[in-house]
């Protein structure tokens, strides 16, 4: 009867990766965005002598031209969180939308939007923090008068994060969609505003630290943002992600301590 | 999770449906066996592969049986569409007369001569079992602790086994899709 051969076809054949499709054009079309500058600055032609890409250079802008300014600013957050954290997080959006058999089309695609979209708000909503470190420590300035300091600080701080014991607790989620899902599988739309909340924090408490440095090298410097979405990527899917985490916590130490120390020197 | 004895999971899971229904079909009273024998590795690594045996009620119909089998076996979606889409290898289906019983936290489960398991609570501090949460298979996510006396598997060469003395796993469970 050969079961071993035809369980996986059984349970498969019917299913298009729409979800994956899906969310794998949405993050392209973010990175067009990101990449085309096609999105929105206050006065991002006229103030023609300062470089988006450089440190601080989009939140102070953000911050000088009021709840435009950050209204805008988060837009742009949001688009570059989705353009970096949506392909890794592809395999548990395909898993949790398998959960939903005997739901009519619209319900799916309504649970499936809520969870996807309450993850995207929750990386919308860390944009905040750039522009309240900006508000208290205007970057731009410290990046023109202790670039040295504020750079290797950034990497130590980052190396701190990635070899702690948080950060790898969070990961393990990130890295075990079917465990994240099976130890926290809710039913319908709010169980998914609930369980993508849950995943959210997860996620958060993996990335935040390569995205505190994104913001000291430039939170549009479209480079680093490429070399980070690659690096958060391949810590939450490849069989050695763990232990690149941990790589790239020794290497900022290294790094971030050399860059301070000849700072001072 | 660490890996486990011998680097393979057996494990064996039954489940008694005091109230439920798929689609019109009423499933209350229906009792579920199954046995999960793994390949090398921690269980719920994504490389990990299942094989898979479903011990149905001989007393439930055809229509609950078929039920039963598109449920624990992820086509009707829920918790188990994941795992078969992740995990499962083989799938086999056996129908079988099953008797289970509980009182308060000892539980007892005999199908026919392929598996017997007799399982109580386990009291950890304040004299109250003791819990392990998240845990997806119940209500809660929150399953108690206990200890098997007997926990014998046999069922062809690749589900024998006797790991009685160990740790067993009890709780009220509540499966939904959507």
């Amino acid at each position: 009867m050969g079961p071993r051969d035809s369980f996986r076809d059984r349970i498969t054949r019917r299913r298009a990766p729409i979800v994956a499709l899906v969310t794998y054009v949405v993050a392209l079309l973010a990175w067009t965005a990101v990449v085309g500058r096609w999105l929105p600055m206050p006065g991002g032609a006229a103030d023609a002598e300062i470089q988006m890409s450089e440190p601080g250079a989009p939140e102070a802008m953000a911050l000088s031209n009021g709840l435009t300014g950050i209204g805008l600013y988060l837009v742009m957050w949001g688009v570059m969180m989705i353009a970096m954290m949506y392909p890794s997080s592809i395999p548990l959006f395909r898993l949790y939308s398998t959960t939903l058999e005997g739901t009519t089309t619209a319900g799916k695609a309504a649970r499936i939007g809520a969870f996807v979209g309450t993850y995207s708000l929750i990386w919308t909503a860390t944009g905040v923090v750039p522009l309240l470190v900006n508000a208290l420590v205007p970057i731009v300035s410290l990046a023109n008068s202790h670039g040295g300091l504020l750079m290797g600080g950034a990497l130590v701080l980052l190396s701190g994060y990635q070899l702690s014991p948080y950060k790898h607790r969070c990961l393990r989620y990130c890295r075990s969609p079917l465990g994240f899902l099976m130890s926290h599988h809710r039913t319908g739309v709010r169980g998914a505003v609930r369980m993508s909340c849950e995943f959210g924090a997860f996620c958060v408490g993996c990335c935040w630290a390569l995205f505190a440095f994104m913001v000291i090298v430039g939170s549009m410097n479209v480079v680093w943002m490429a070399l980070i979405a690659v690096v958060l990527s391949l810590e939450r899917t490849v069989a050695w992600g763990e232990q690149l985490a941990r790589a790239i916590g020794v290497f900022a130490g290294v790094t971030g301590s050399t860059i301070v120390v000849l700072t001072l020197v | 999770m660490e890996p486990p004895d011998d680097d393979v999971c057996n494990v064996s899971l039954a489940w008694h449906i005091e109230e439920g229904s798929y689609g019109d079909v009423d499933l209350s009273g229906v009792d579920v066996g199954m046995l999960i024998s793994t390949a090398e590795g921690v269980m719920f690594d994504a490389e990990t592969e299942w094989d898979v045996v479903l011990l149905v009620d001989e007393t439930a119909d055809d229509d609950q049986r078929e039920a039963i089998e598109d449920i624990y076996f992820g086509r009707a979606g829920g918790i188990w569409a994941p795992v078969a889409d992740t995990h499962v290898r083989s799938a086999d289906v056996a129908t079988v007369p099953i008797s289970f019983s509980r009182d308060g936290s000892d539980f007892s489960v005999e199908i026919e001569d392929v598996l017997e398991m007799d399982a109580s609570g386990a009291v950890g501090f304040n004299e109250e079992i003791g819990t392990i949460s998240p845990h997806p298979l119940t209500k809660s996510h929150e399953v108690q602790t206990g200890k098997s006396t007997t926990a014998t598997v046999s069922y062809g060469d690749q589900f024998t086994w006797d790991v009685s003395g160990n740790n067993a796993y009890l709780g009220d469970f509540e499966l939904a899709n959507a």
